[in-house]
Order: C-alpha cells, then sequence, then structure tokens
C-alpha cells in the first residue's frame, strides 16, 4: 500500500517544499533590502520547520538536518534576540540553505538519488549558532540546548522518570498513511530523547496498525526531559492533525498504561479477527483520568487559542501574500474548460428549444437570461484561470541581481515594472531561464564597476530594469540597464573572427550587428567569469523563446545602457479572434493580425490579365483572397460588393480576405486537428465558439503565401 | 444456445476454450443500404445520432468535417462515401458511431445502427477474392450469422487516410 500511495506523496512534498523554498527566499531577500531581520525571523522559523517536518516525514534526511540546525539556530535569534549580529552573514548561509534545499528537491522531482550531504553547511550553521552562544547571555539556558544534551545521553533515561505526559492524536480522516505519520512522531519523540511505549505497537503492519490509528488515533505514553508546552509546540505543527491530547500522567498511572497497552497488544495478537476488540481498548486508558482529561484540555484549548492568535498577525503582515494562491494541475482545468464548453452547449439546447419557445413563457426567458449571464462569466474566467501573473517569476530576479552585485562588486538596483501582467502558464515556464540569462549578461557586461561609473558620471548605483507590458496580442517583456552599452566594433571583430558574418563588415546596420549577440559562441567579454561570458546562454535566450514563439529585438547606446526586447504572445490556448462567416462556415482570424475591414467599392477593384482581383486602397494594390472560392464552399455572396474585406496582415505582407460578413470578436479556445484531418493550406487550426459551433482558425501567413 | 447443446461431451474442455474466445468476439452491427456490416466492439467509444457537422475544406470527399463531441474535436467520415455508394441524406436514424484506434476518434457516418452480436470463429468465412459493392482491401472476413450475412470490417484499414 505505502508503494501505490508513494507517487503522490512525493509529488505533494516537491510542490509544497518549492513553494517554501521560493517563500524563504522571498523573505530573506526583502529583509535583506530593508536592512531589517527581525521580523523576517519568524516566518523563516516557521518555514525551516515545516521543510523540516515535511522531509523527516519522507525520510529525506540531508534535507531534514540542515533544516533542523537551521530552525535551532533561527529559534535561537528568535527567542534570545541578541545584539550584534552580523544578519548578512547569516542571509548568506540562508541562501546557501534555499540553493541546497532547491537541488536536492530538484533531485527527489527527477528520481536522482541524493549524493551530497551538506555536512560543511551544517557544521557552518552549528559553529554560528554556537558562537551567538557564546556571545550571549551564559546564563540562560537554552530550551534546544537542553534538547541536544538530552539527545547525548539518551541512553540514562531508561529508568528515571522524568516528565510523564499521555498523548493521543488523531489524524484527519483524509490525511492518508497515518501509520507512517505515527511513525515518525515515534521518531521525532526518540531523537527528543524520550521513553516512548505506543498503541498500536507495530506501525508498519500495515491491514491492522492503521486501521487502528485510523479508528481511534494513535496512543503513546512519553518519558521525556521536555516539558508540556514544549511537546504542545512540536504536536501542534504535526501536520494533517484532527485532534490533539496532551495529558501530564503520575507514575502509577504511567506504568498502568504501559501495561495496558502491552495486554492489548497480546489481546490483539489472539483475536486479531475480531474487529471490536480495537474498539474497548481505548476506552480504558481514556476513563481513567477523565477529570485530568477535562482539565487539560481546558488548558489545551486556551493554549492553542494564544498561539493560534500569533500566528494569525504573523500571517497578516505583507509577506505571506502567497499564500492566496492555489496551484491546480493543468489537466484539470483543460478539462473544466471542455466540461464549460459541453454547459454552454446544453443551455443553448434547453433555452432554445423549439417547443418551449411556443409556449412564450416570458420568466422562463428571463431565467434563461440570467443563466447565460452566468455560464458566460464562468466561461470567461475558466479562460482568466490560466493566466498567470508574471510577478512570481520577476520576483525570483531579485535573488539573481543579489547574488550577482555581491560577487562581481557592483551595486545593482533592480526595478520591477508590470508584474501584474499575465501570461498563459505555459508560457511563465519557458520565460524563467531566458530572463535570468539577460539580467545576468546585464550586470556582468553592462553595468560598469563603481569607479567606472563614478567617472563617466553615472550614479555609482546601476540600474536594471524589467518591465512587463501588453502589447495587442502579445506580452513585451524588456531588460533594461544603465551601463556601458553594446560595443558595435567590437562585436563584429568577434563575430569576425569566430566566422558569423555573412556580409561586410561595414554593411552590418547596429540593429544587425547587435543580433550578433544572439549567435551560438559569441562573448564580447574578454575574461570568462562564473555567470556569464562563455558564449552560451544569449543563444540560449533565443531558442527558448523559439519554442513559444516569441523573439528577441536588443537595442543599444554606446556608454547609456542596454535594452533586450522579449515579443512573446499572449498565450498559447486562446486568441482573440475576430469570427466571420463564409455560407454555413466560420471562420477566425486572430485579431492582432486584422489591419481593417470595410466594403469593397466597384471602382477599386481591379482584375488582372490572368484574372487575378486586386483591390485599391488609399493608393495602394492589394490582392483579393475569396475564401469561398479558396476552400471551395458554397455561399450565396460572391459580389464583392455585397460581402466584407478584411485587410490581414503578416510580417510585411497584406492582402485582402473576401468573406461574407463579421460576426464579432470573440476569445476562442485554440485546438490542433486530429491527424485524421490532411494538412490545409491557410487553415492552422480550430476552435470551439461559445455556442457549441467549431470555427476554423485562419493562418495568414499560410494565406498570403 | 443450441450450437453449445451439440458440443460432444469428450471434446468439452478443448472447446469450451474456444468458446471462450469467441465469446470475446463481439461486434457491433451496421447498415449501409441493404449491407450488414460488422465492427469488434472494443474499438468503438461511443454512438451518437446525427449531429451539426462543421465542413473542412481539402480533404478527400469522405471525410465530412469534424463534430464537437463533449468538447473535444473529433473528424467524422462516412462510411458510405468511403465504400463508393450513393450519397443518401440522413436521418434520424443516421448514426455516427465513434471509434478510436490508438488514441486516434474518428466518427463513422453509417445508415443505422443495428445490434451487437457475438460472432463466432466458426461463422466467419476468409475473405472472399470477388467484390461487388465493396472493397475487399477494408474487409477482415464475412460471418453468416443465423442466414444474415455481416461483413466484417477492419477497422485499421478503414481509418487509413490517404
Amino acid at each position: 500500500m505505502a508503494n501505490q500511495e508513494r507517487d503522490p506523496m512525493i509529488d505533494m512534498y516537491v510542490h509544497e517544499t518549492f513553494q517554501l523554498i521560493e517563500q524563504l527566499e522571498k523573505v530573506i531577500i526583502e529583509s535583506e533590502k530593508s536592512n531589517e531581520m527581525e521580523t523576517a525571523i519568524n516566518e523563516i522559523f516557521r518555514i525551516m520547520h515545516t521543510i523540516k517536518g515535511n522531509s523527516m516525514m519522507m525520510k529525506y534526511d540531508n534535507i531534514a538536518e540542515l533544516a533542523h540546525v537551521t530552525e535551532d539556530l533561527f529559534d535561537y535569534l528568535r527567542t534570545k534576540h541578541p545584539e550584534n549580529i552580523n544578519y548578512s552573514h547569516i542571509t548568506n548561509v540562508v541562501l546557501d540553505c534555499v540553493d541546497y534545499f532547491k537541488e536536492e528537491v530538484t533531485k527527489i522531482q527527477n528520481d536522482e538519488p541524493s549524493v551530497e550531504k551538506a555536512e560543511d553547511l551544517t557544521e557552518m550553521i552549528v559553529d554560528l549558532l554556537e558562537s551567538f552562544k557564546f556571545l550571549g547571555d551564559a546564563d540562560s539556558i537554552q530550551p534546544e540546548e537542553s534538547e541536544h544534551g538530552e539527545k547525548k545521553d539518551k541512553v540514562s533515561v531508561e529508568t528515571a522518570y522524568n516528565n510523564l505526559f499521555y498523548v493521543k492524536v488523531v489524524f484527519e480522516d483524509e490525511c492518508q498513511m497515518e501509520n507512517i505519520r505515527s511513525f515518525s512522531i515515534v521518531h521525532n519523540m526518540d531523537e527528543f530523547g524520550c521513553e516512548i511505549y505506543h498503541f498500536p505497537e507495530d506501525l508498519e503492519d500495515v491491514d491492522q496498525g492503521l486501521s487502528i490509528i485510523k479508528a481511534q488515533g494513535f496512543q503513546m505514553i512519553l518519558n521525556c526531559s521536555q516539558n508540556k508546552k514544549e511537546l504542545e509546540y512540536y504536536f501542534e505543527r504535526v501536520s494533517f492533525l484532527k485532534y490533539l491530547e496532551i495529558k501530564e500522567i503520575t507514575v502509577q498511572e504511567f506504568e498502568n498504561i504501559k501495561s495496558d497497552f502491552r495486554k492489548y497488544e497480546s489481546e490483539r495478537d489472539d483475536i486479531s479477527e475480531e474487529k471490536d476488540a480495537p474498539d474497548s481498548v481505548s476506552e480504558l486508558p481514556e476513563e481513567k483520568a477523565d477529570i485530568e482529561k477535562i482539565e487539560e484540555k481546558i488548558n489545551n484549548e486556551s493554549n492553542l487559542e494564544i498561539k493560534k492568535e500569533s500566528k494569525k498577525t504573523i500571517a497578516d503582515q505583507p509577506h505571506s501574500r502567497h499564500q492566496k494562491y492555489i496551484n491546480v494541475n493543468v489537466e484539470k482545468l483543460d478539462l473544466l474548460m471542455n466540461l464549460v464548453g459541453e454547459l454552454v452547449i446544453s443551455e443553448a439546447m434547453v433555452t432554445q428549444n423549439p417547443e418551449l419557445k411556443r409556449l412564450n413563457i416570458q420568466s422562463i426567458e428571463k431565467s434563461a437570461a440570467q443563466m447565460r449571464k452566468i455560464i458566460n462569466e464562468v466561461q470567461d474566467i475558466v479562460m482568466e484561470i490560466r493566466m498567470v501573473p508574471l510577478a512570481m517569476t520577476f520576483q525570483r530576479m531579485n535573488r539573481i541581481v543579489r547574488d550577482m552585485s555581491v560577487k562581481t562588486n557592483k551595486e545593482v538596483e533592480l526595478v520591477l515594472l508590470g508584474q501584474e501582467t499575465e501570461v498563459d502558464k505555459n508560457i511563465i515556464e519557458h520565460i524563467s531561464d531566458p530572463l535570468m540569462h539577460l539580467i545576468r549578461n546585464a550586470i556582468d557586461h553592462g553595468i560598469e564597476s563603481p569607479e567606472e561609473r563614478k567617472k563617466s558620471g553615472k550614479p555609482e548605483k546601476g540600474t536594471v530594469i524589467l518591465e512587463a507590458k501588453n502589447s495587442g496580442g502579445d506580452v513585451l517583456i524588456i531588460v533594461r540597464d544603465d551601463g556601458r552599452g553594446l560595443d558595435k566594433e567590437k562585436i563584429l571583430e568577434k563575430a569576425n573572427k569566430k566566422g558569423l558574418l555573412k556580409k561586410p563588415m561595414e554593411e552590418y546596420s547596429d540593429k544587425e550587428a547587435f543580433s550578433l549577440i544572439f549567435e551560438a559562441g559569441l562573448s564580447t567579454k574578454e575574461e570568462v567569469t562564473n555567470f556569464s561570458g562563455r558564449g552560451v546562454g544569449m543563444d540560449a535566450v533565443v531558442k527558448e523563446l523559439e519554442k513559444i514563439g516569441g523573439i528577441a529585438v536588443v537595442e543599444s547606446e554606446k556608454g547609456n545602457g542596454t535594452h533586450v526586447t522579449l515579443r512573446i504572445p499572449l498565450t498559447l490556448a486562446i486568441i482573440n479572434g475576430m469570427v466571420m462567416n463564409v455560407g454555413e462556415n466560420k471562420f477566425t482570424l486572430p485579431i492582432t493580425t486584422i489591419r481593417e475591414s470595410f466594403k469593397a467599392k466597384k471602382k477599386d477593384i481591379i482584375t488582372d490579365t490572368d484574372g487575378n482581383e486586386m483591390i485599391l486602397v488609399r493608393g495602394e494594390c492589394y490582392s483579393v483572397i475569396r475564401i469561398h472560392e479558396r476552400y471551395g464552399l458554397e455561399t450565396e455572396i460572391d459580389n464583392l460588393e455585397e460581402g466584407i474585406m478584411v485587410m490581414l496582415e503578416n510580417e510585411d505582407l497584406k492582402a485582402c480576405l473576401f468573406v461574407d460578413q463579421l460576426i464579432g470578436e470573440h476569445q476562442v479556445v485554440v485546438k490542433s486537428f486530429s491527424k485524421y484531418i490532411q494538412k490545409i493550406e491557410g487553415i492552422s487550426g480550430c476552435a470551439h465558439l461559445g455556442d457549441g459551433g467549431i470555427c476554423l482558425i485562419l493562418d495568414p501567413s499560410g494565406l498570403i503565401a | 444456445m443450441k450450437e453449445k447443446e451439440i458440443i460432444p461431451i469428450n471434446a468439452y474442455n478443448e472447446d469450451q476454450q474456444e468458446i471462450l474466445d469467441e465469446e470475446a468476439q463481439k461486434n457491433l452491427t451496421f447498415t449501409i443500404g441493404d449491407e450488414t456490416y460488422g465492427i469488434q466492439i472494443e474499438n468503438i467509444t461511443q454512438i451518437i445520432g446525427i449531429q451539426h457537422i462543421t465542413f473542412i475544406p481539402h480533404q478527400p470527399p469522405y471525410v465530412k468535417g469534424v463534430i464537437n463531441l463533449r468538447g473535444q474535436i473529433i473528424p467524422v467520415m462516412e462510411v458510405r462515401t468511403k465504400f463508393d455508394k450513393p450519397v443518401i441524406e440522413y436521418d434520424d436514424r443516421t448514426c455516427i458511431i465513434v471509434v478510436n484506434k490508438e488514441d486516434l476518434y474518428v466518427g463513422l457516418i453509417v445508415d443505422r445502427v443495428s445490434e451487437v452480436l457475438n460472432i463466432k470463429e466458426s461463422e466467419i468465412a476468409d475473405t472472399p477474392s470477388f467484390n461487388d459493392a465493396v472493397r475487399v482491401q477494408y474487409i477482415s472476413g464475412i460471418a453468416h450469422v443465423n442466414d444474415n450475412v455481416v461483413i466484417l470490417l477492419d477497422i485499421d484499414k478503414l481509418l487509413e487516410n490517404q
């Protein structure tokens, strides 16, 4: 069973951890920017704790270990508020952790074995913590310290009674793998140096152990050095807990329950067939301390409430706004989109029902109109859901800029504009890497050193502006730096050396020369640095962009910086199209390719000697493509004056399409044809219309060619 | 049932296997004109009534276009035209049989759907070498069931679109 469940669990873990890491990175960078660590400490502590918990449960010890020591470090910072601490050092350490986590989680995601242990990093953090502790007040003893101490002389615990507790936990109904979760609790308690007895005892016994935990929760008695608060603190953070009960018990009770556990265990073995047996089991220890229990419960609850409140205040702070988003499998969205499409059809079937119409009932028509409105809204929203703001991708660049500016000793500020611009989910995945390359390049090659900048009269701090904006059906993403700009001569010289030039050097315009930087193997930087200069990267940018139908354009002015503009289609799945019909057939043209539409006048129409029709518009001549002739469609309108002309433009080619009439502008979901359909010149696919019909999507480049 | 009863007892074990195999051969039969055709049931996804077909230009004459089936866009072909039979008007008994072969979904327009028939190995004769109305290339065999002739179609060949 455990094996079957493995995959979704790992997926969930990877997903969750990536989110946490992202959040962590953001928090730390923000805190560094604002030069104020205090508010971030709690957040980082919380994240580290969750990462640790998750990783432990999934048995990713390498990650768990590192998260554990980092958590210790931040717990110290959180509780002791030490002064005179070099936070930039801590920032670096945390960022190193982030990198390590990223690497490891990626490995998990790809099913690769984890090889590296983050020993250096772990040691570094432990040392750091020690040094803080040393610097801090030596008199106060940390709970963590006692915890560590306990771990070391675990052996001596056996007979000594410290604090005794009875703990019962019940997991949420749907949480799955209760036995493994219980096991991880036991494992953690072991680490705390607890003597622990639990029921059911055999957690690996999937059939019985699991069903008992599911039915009545997981019970344990603990003999440990921690006080109740500390235990509460731990248990509250165990995920998927529905019910938690912690009560202090006496030595006598401890021994009683212990023997009870054993008794049930042996009873269970004897009559394991009998389903009722475990039920009677839980009653006994519970009854024993009924009054105590109630008291404790009240205490617990009030404690919990206080803690919840304090958590809330953390959550209310602006830097945890990520919580507003959930991630959804895109396939589910596709399915939803199809279902909504069907809903639209069946709505039409019901409301347009001829028999119903004949009855002519006004109230029904009213309700139907309302329903149609709602369904249309649902449809719009489903289409919108696929769109994701660029903010997350942009935020990630903060980290790149920070790393680069530290390591290149350049002061750089990143300005983000138009973060709210939305693009399709599929596209976002493809622009992250290109952006990273571009920003690295901008800082490494573009921005000068502070001294150099001073000399040329620029502010010492360089600026990189990352901007996104909508432009028709495309999104423009612009990376702008105020650095030294591109050196045309240098680029040409280098390209010449590499044999990349296709014509004499003098004939290259600025634009052509600059676009050479996207060729493979060209880097104008004399020395290769850690980040850029190896001449891969820029061509990788272009290749990645091509995958999503995007292009890159460079503009630059020597001494004044470089602009790289990425032009990317808004979405691959939905286009804004003009729907038009020819006879009974409907066609869609991407609205961005339409110049204008107009009624033709007879005097403007010219026919050449081969019978090709052309039309004169404002002194220019365009060829006329009659869609019905081209595709052999039946229509009653074949007089050019009766139908409508749609002028379309593709790159530099223009032509006029002749169709019956325009129906209107619609957002349509693009579908490719089944392979059963033979390729048609000028038609790139088909799309659902709102009424459940299908229209064909015209491809301007195919039509004009 | 009748056939089962006349199985000689001593040969029972051997034949039982055959019966099981034979029972797996369920065929959906449909008619075009006066002829009955059969396709193996495991290739069939759904049977729907005739609905609006969106014309797709520049296709072979038997490819009538595409339909919107629960959000999926599926090409449809007219079996009548594929078999070079005269075109008739669609009526309310005209059906589209959606067949599926390795993720390729295609709707077959047929005059009417008849029934699901168990066809046994013994009832299937080899493909005849002569041919009057249907091109032999799409036929995998001819079955005689209860005095009726069912032409069994080879779905792979039927879906080839060249």
